[in-house]
């Protein structure tokens, strides 16, 4: 909607901003992605990943990361059957990419998809396919690989060699060529380039062993082709290629160790690097590459290992290109993975595990902290229920100015890299990424912020209608709660968690805790002073299990790790060694010019990082905890704030008996209060307060519906509120096709007749009528008491002519007899709304989930948490006031006149 | 053909095709590792004597440039009868080292070679000008004449047939840490590259420059013609730069191998000129002409002149293949005989059993004598090698055929052991009866081998099990004797099958169930079992340089052969 400039807000209307995070549970509709064998990804822009693998069933799928949808994910289907092998070939110079499938024992290739110009949501209906067979029909293709410029695949026969075909992907006339091996079986191959000709790199069993060759396409000259073998004292039993600049692929071959091999430029030798570490043997390897830097992700039994030749010099605090990092473990299973490189989120990995439900897994690594963040890739789903910890801010834009925020929009960015929610959709902003959000005119809205432990970092807000940026530090609230709660090692041994279990397990070591907690003091005022630029003097203290440990031993396994751990990032550090390190840590903080100095002594090994955001510092204060066996999930039940949903679910179920006995007292009071309505309208309004029934003081005072015009953001009050977006979900049916057909036929022939009153009234009546209607409807939909209702009503009709309200009157009277009539039956009919159905499910382990509990929910929730916050305690927790609540339904209605 | 006509004379050959090999020179030329400019200027100098400078001399463009300069100043000063300065000019010719007669600045093509028909012992060395210029000053005070360069081409002769590397001057050659491994395996596979290859080509002590096979410029003269093969003549033969024909390049570097079961200890050179299918790059060969175990090689003169291409008998020549490898089947007996003793020792090993006597024309006997009670029970082992052919998908199928006969001695001992009865179960019995419930058969052991990665071979092995019954009608026995003879019956069926499974045992553990080369302990233990050694290690040569597929016996040649491709190994 178009608002003229002048009736909106600017700079100079003194804009106050409202803000509160809390670490708290939250809910979305989402479901996990199960994905079968192989994955391949591409960034078809700058940070958007495009993910190719194959479904639980072998279809071919598409996941495309798409900022600002529901979870952040779309999924697109390529294939009707069962694929057996695909590939991508991203062309740089032109490009744009292509797709080749097997299915059907046909190979498939896609049209060109440019980058520059193709809608990727919509890619599974605008691609298009060309096909093509093996010459003999007995043969079975096995494998597919596509290049710039040819396509290739693999085919066996029985008591055969194997065989593969390339063609051009112009012509797709396949011609066969053969092995020059006896070769039975293609395990892997790949479209290349090896020494400055293109051709194919092919891993195949020959007899007994694993053979790893690169054959190239005949020449035209002499039809002859350019052969070599890698080969190394182990096995190679798989294989990756990098395009590196000069067209050449730089090639890894792994067994037991990791081979680069890099060919030479007008030299006739390769480049041979064993790379350090010594694996069992891996079973796959992906190699990724960002201009010089080049990681490699390689997996077997122990996990997936990553080393990088972007080699972090402790000295310099510099990156150096030319050195690799020993592999360390960055997931413990995975069975299938990919890996992409970019910039603000520098490393990409996506994994599937089967052993835990065949999810694929997303493992990042932020730029700006070099910290790693794991998450699980999801797909919208109405019927599916996801539980996050987050850190979830609730932010309002206040003005006393009579100007609308309708129309305006605030840049959001965060500190460092993060995957957030805004408004139940999915973004990604960090330092270079921000957000625009739209505001309308309530100017609220609430980021939620999954996280996996207590760090994270600030998110910044910047409006045409603000003066300055506004920090805000999501973790704020937990840091203070902290600095309030762990004082000292006893307060540490003493802190109950909030179903009142100890925090740390009982008998831990009283000095092991006085570290920890002199060590998260420190931490904290660490992070004071990088938000506030406060001074801080230098500090230094330990943490770690066993304080006294033999020190002897300390230097022996010392020095069997000293070299393995230098050129890692913190991220690195904190993600794949501490945890490993089964040793007391010893910290030095220093503040520096550009941010914070962390010297970190395990043993003999000594590491720095300088620190500038923090979100490394709540990582540090994880670990800390970590060290002491108390991990993010105690931490959470310590310091989240907790849905109790069992007393909300207690409080919507008193306002669901009490409607229900509200509804049949309805019924045999309906023709008294027509009467009384009638004789009414001659008297004064006034008799009707509100205070004639009797609502518990604190629930009388919630109105849910106004939530949003509370002074104070708050995310836990407004949680069913920031979930609005659902229910208008464009891929839902309209919220009316929803509501049980017994309401929608009643309110339809209300309507109608209104109308016909309408037209009786002329068009002075319209404006009124439809508050009306907005009322009623809000009666229904139990927003509004009855009484309000009548009161609103009869004051908006108070200067209607008498006849007229009266004949409206009527109908209204009508409409509620018939309302009541359907109102047992239709109220407690089930009722599917997206996340809130399958929360309530899983809350109440009940199969249903009605009309009437659906709204009783929606007030129940805010009043639950408002009243908690107020009043330490839930509204209904004592039985007794309950059951006088429910009772105060049998005679809500009757007009005690008396 | 017996297979050293074949081979003439030679134990094993390598044919490589010619298409492979100007296929590599083209690849060495795309990708600059010989070098693709070369200039030259020859002239006399100040002591009159012949001299020449080339492109990788500095200054070689100023020079060409002030050479051109100064004729051209000379001839203008004849045409003006300015004598004086001529003999200015001259001095400064001399002075300036500018005394040169012709030159050239030209861009290669990649070299090329032809073998020739009838003519093993020579080939061709094609030297093609992409575009360049030649310079000829035909008078000292004419101008320098510039010829277009561009197609014309230089060919070299060059006598492969005076090549030969043996073991002893490899060693000489080599240095310190490849002396050792060369003396242990032979030669090294580095002689075996296409960079040799080509540095023997170019070997300027043998090269000739071949005036009638090459063609230069239009329009350059009989007399600047003889210049040039003067000058190649004269600068090629003594000469050990590597640019001497304007291509440098190294030989490439190839790591030591494990010592093949057939280790070349001497190598020659021939070619095999072929226009099968009208094909002559495909199918003329290179030929590598190897001799094995330190053999002298053949002296007489048609010594390494085979009968016809190799090539020709290629299984698979599509592009994915480079030439053929061929070894005389007499010496790859000796892997088969292994294979007999191999199969010998699994026999012998087992518990009583003698050996009557080892493979004597595929046949061999083996006894085995029980006892039970008074009874005596022999046993007669009989195997025997039914065959040695190819099998359809790339390999050779060796069977051995089992037949075991029984024979049973139901004796009773009274005053001395009588012989009650005898009876005979054998694998052709045909009578069934009790436990005995199918007719016998013999068994067999099936060998399979293929060709393996790097010259190492794949073995696979089945074994049929057989099955023994009644050689005569065991319902006419009477029933007081089949109650005894029931006892020695059970014995029987399980020592049967108790041999069989221990040799299957034996060659699972052997040859290793699924993988016989990860099995190395195994392999050392039974070292003294040679076949394990050969299935295990390498048994072909160069197996850094060439891959193999197809092993086949060539039974018309008297010659084991090979499809090869010439695939070096990376490594680090």
């Amino acid at each position: 909607m178009k608002v003229d400039p002048k009736f909106q807000i600017t700079k100079d209307d003194n804009v106050t901003v409202g803000f509160q995070s809390e670490l708290m549970q939250n809910y979305f509709p989402e479901s996990a992605i199960e994905a079968g064998t192989t994955i391949r990804s591409l960034m078809v822009s700058p940070e958007q990943p495009f993910i190719f693998c194959l479904t639980k069933e072998g279809k071919l799928q598409g996941l495309l990361r798409s900022e600002g949808s529901a979870s952040g994910w779309t999924q697109l289907l390529f294939s009707k059957g069962k694929v057996t092998s695909f590939e991508l070939e991203y062309n740089t110079d032109e490009n744009y990419f292509q797709l080749a499938k097997v299915e059907d024992n046909k190979v498939w290739i896609s049209d060109e998809i440019s980058l520059d110009d193709t809608q990727f949501k919509t890619l599974d209906k605008s691609i298009s396919w060309s096909s093509m067979e093996a010459l003999i029909p007995s043969e079975t293709i096995n494998k597919v690989s596509i290049g710039t410029e040819k396509v290739v695949f693999s085919t066996t026969q029985k008591d055969k060699d194997a065989k593969f075909y390339v063609a051009d992907l112009d012509e797709l006339d396949p011609k066969p060529c053969t092995l020059f091996e006896n070769g039975m079986k293609i395990i892997q191959f790949e479209l290349g380039n090896f020494q400055y000709n293109d051709g194919v790199f092919m891993l195949y069993d020959i007899g007994k062993e694993r053979s790893f060759v690169f054959q190239s396409f005949p020449d035209e000259r002499y039809g002859k082709t350019t052969k070599a073998r890698f080969d190394e004292e182990k096995a190679i039993n798989c294989f990756a290629l990098v395009e590196s600049d000069d067209t050449n692929d730089i090639v890894y071959g792994a067994g037991k160790n990791i081979h680069q091999y890099i060919s030479g430029i007008e030299d006739d030798e390769v480049d041979v690097i064993k790379m350090p570490g010594t694996f069992e043997a891996i079973k796959r390897i992906r190699a990724a590459r960002n201009g010089d830097h080049h990681s490699v992700w390689s997996l077997n039994e122990g996990g997936l290992h990553y080393q990088t030749n972007h080699f972090f010099d402790q000295k310099s605090q510099q990156f150096i290109s030319d050195k690799w990092t020993n592999p360390i473990v960055m997931a413990k299973d995975a069975e299938q993975f990919c890996c992409v490189k970019g910039r603000g989120i520098r490393n990409q990995l996506f994994s599937i595990s089967t052993k835990y439900g065949s999810e694929l897994t997303q493992l990042w690594q932020d730029a700006t902290t070099t910290l790693w963040n794991k998450n699980t890739l999801t797909i919208k789903g109405i019927d599916a229920l996801k539980e996050v910890e987050s850190y979830s801010v609730h932010i309002r834009f206040n003005s006393k100015a009579t100007k609308t925020f309708q129309g305006l929009s605030v840049k959001l960015r965060a500190e460092s890299n993060l995957f957030v929610y805004v408004n139940s959709k999915s973004y990604h902003i960090g330092p270079d990424h921000e957000v625009r959000i739209p505001l309308d005119v309530s100017a609220e809205f609430t980021v939620i912020c999954p996280v996996k432990d207590i760090a994270t970092c600030r998110i910044l807000l910047d409006a045409d209608f603000l003066k300055q940026t506004v920090a805000i530090n999501l973790a704020q609230q937990v840091l203070e709660d902290l600095g309030e709660k762990i004082t000292s090692g006893d307060a540490l041994a003493n802190a109950r968690k909030q179903n009142g279990e100890l925090l740390v397990t009982k008998g831990t070591d009283a000095e092991t805790l006085k570290s920890a907690a002199s060590g998260i003091q420190d931490m904290l005022s660490v992070a004071k002073t990088m938000e506030t630029d406060a001074p801080m003097k230098k500090a230094s203290f330990a943490v770690g299990q066993n304080a006294i440990a033999n020190t002897q031993m300390r230097s022996a396994q010392i020095t069997k790790g000293f070299s393995t751990h230098q050129g890692l990032t913190l991220g690195d550090f904190l993600h794949a060694v501490w945890d490993g390190a089964k040793q007391v840590a010893e910290f030095v903080v220093e503040k520096i010019k550009d941010g914070v100095k962390f010297v970190i002594k395990i043993g003999e090994q000594v590491f720095n990082w300088i620190v500038k955001t923090l979100r490394e510092i709540g990582s540090f204060i994880q670990k800390i905890f970590d060290a002491i066996k108390v991990f993010f999930k105690d931490l959470f039940e310590f310091l989240a704030f907790l849905f109790d949903w069992d007393a909300i679910v207690e409080t919507k179920n008193a306002f669901k008996d009490f409607t229900n006995e509200a509804i049949l007292s309805l019924k045999g009071e309906i023709e008294n209060i027509k009467n009384f309505v009638d004789e009414t309208l001659d008297k004064e309004i006034e008799k009707f307060s509100p205070d004639l029934v009797d609502i518990p003081d604190s629930l009388g005072k919630i109105d849910p519906s106004d939530a949003s015009e509370k002074n104070t953001a708050d995310p836990r009050s407004n949680w069913l509120n920031s979930k609005k977006g659902y229910l208008n979900d464009s891929s839902q049916k309209s919220l009316k096709e929803r509501i049980p057909t017994e309401f929608s036929s009643v309110l339809e022939k209300f309507f109608e007749e209104v109308k016909s009153i309408l037209v009786k009234a002329g068009e002075g009546i319209g404006k009124k009528v439809e508050t009306i209607v907005a009322n009623f409807k809000r009666m229904i939909a139990g927003e509004v008491s009855f009484l309000d209702f009548l009161k609103l009503l009869l004051n908006d009709l108070a200067g209607l002519s008498l006849f007229l309200v009266k004949q409206l009157m009527d109908l209204i009277f009508t409409s509620l007899t018939a309302l009541v009539d359907v109102a047992l039956v239709g109220l407690n009919k089930e009722w599917q709304i997206p996340l809130i159905t399958e929360l309530y499910k899983s809350i109440t382990k009940s199969d249903e989930f009605t009309f009437l509990d659906v709204m009783c929910l929606f007030v129940a929730i805010p009043t639950t948490i408002l009243y908690k916050i107020g009043e330490g305690k839930a509204p209904f927790g004592e039985g007794k006031t309950k059951e006088e609540f429910v009772k105060r339904g049998q005679t809500i209605f009757q007009l005690n006149l008396n | 053909m017996k297979g050293n006509e074949t081979l003439a004379n030679y134990d094993m050959v390598l044919a490589l095709s010619q298409d492979t090999i100007n296929y590599q020179f083209s690849q060495l030329h795309k990708r600059n590792i010989i070098h693709k400019k070369w200039g030259v200027l020859g002239g006399k100098n100040a002591d009159d004597k012949d001299f020449h400078s080339t492109d990788q001399d500095a200054g070689f463009k100023q020079k060409v440039k002030d050479w051109i300069a100064i004729q051209k100043e000379i001839e203008k000063a004849r045409a003006d009868n300015n004598w004086s300065e001529i003999g200015n000019l001259m001095n400064r010719v001399k002075s300036e080292n500018l005394n040169f007669t012709f030159g050239w600045e030209a861009v290669l093509r990649a070299p090329e070679v032809h073998f020739i028909k009838d003519n093993t012992k020579e080939v061709l060395l094609e030297i093609g000008f992409k575009s360049g210029k030649l310079y000829y000053r035909e008078e000292e005070t004419k101008a320098v004449s510039v010829f277009n360069l561009k197609n014309a081409a230089y060919t070299f002769k060059v006598p492969i047939g005076q090549l030969k590397v043996s073991k002893e001057n490899m060693i000489m050659d080599a240095g310190e840490s490849a002396k050792t491994v060369i003396r242990e395996s032979g030669l090294s596979d580095e002689d075996f590259t296409i960079q040799s290859l080509f540095l023997n080509f170019e070997n300027a002590n043998i090269a000739t420059y071949d005036k009638t096979k090459s063609s230069l410029p239009k329009g350059s003269s009989v007399a600047f013609q003889n210049a040039i093969s003067n000058y190649f003549n004269m600068t090629v033969a003594g000469s050990e730069n590597p640019y001497v024909l304007g291509y440098g390049v190294q030989r490439k570097k190839i790591k030591a191998t494990e010592k093949a079961m057939f280790q070349p200890t001497s190598l020659a050179f021939s070619t095999s000129y072929s226009n099968k299918d009208k094909k002559p790059g495909v199918f003329s060969a290179f030929n590598f002409l190897m001799m094995l175990n330190d053999t002298k090689p053949p002296t007489t003169t048609t010594a390494g002149i085979l009968p016809k291409s190799l090539i020709e008998l290629g299984k698979d020549v599509s592009s994915s293949t480079d030439g053929v490898f061929a070894i005389q089947k007499e010496h790859f007996d000796s892997y088969f005989d292994s294979l007999d003793n191999y199969v010998e020792k699994l026999f012998t090993k087992l518990d009583g059993v003698t050996l009557r006597h080892g493979f004597q024309d595929n046949v061999m006997v083996l006894d085995k004598k029980d006892t039970h009670k008074d009874d005596v029970i022999n046993t007669k082992y009989t195997i025997t090698k039914v065959h040695v052919k190819n099998i359809d998908n790339t390999g050779v199928s060796i069977r051995y055929k089992i037949d075991i006969h029984i024979t049973v001695h139901v004796n009773a001992k009274f005053i001395a052991t009588v012989e009650v009865k005898k009876l005979t179960l054998s694998t052709s019995g045909k009578y069934t009866k009790g436990e005995i419930k199918s007719k016998g058969s013999s068994g067999y052991l099936d060998f399979t081998i293929t060709s393996g990665k790097t010259g190492r071979f794949d073995l696979k092995h089945t074994l049929t099990k057989p099955q023994i019954a009644y050689d005569e009608n065991p319902n006419y026995f009477e029933g007081g004797f089949w109650k005894v003879f029931l006892h020695i019956l059970t014995l029987i069926i399980s020592w049967v099958y108790t041999i069989i499974d221990a040799i299957v045992t034996q060659i699972a553990v052997d040859l290793g169930k699924d993988s016989s080369i990860s099995s190395g302990k195994l392999i050392d233990k039974l070292n003294d079992i040679d076949v394990l050694n050969q299935t295990n290690k390498v048994i072909l040569p160069l197996g850094k340089v060439y891959a193999f597929k197809n092993l086949r016996i060539e039974s018309d040649h008297d010659v084991v052969a090979y499809d090869i491709a010439y695939a070096p190994v990376i490594e680090k």
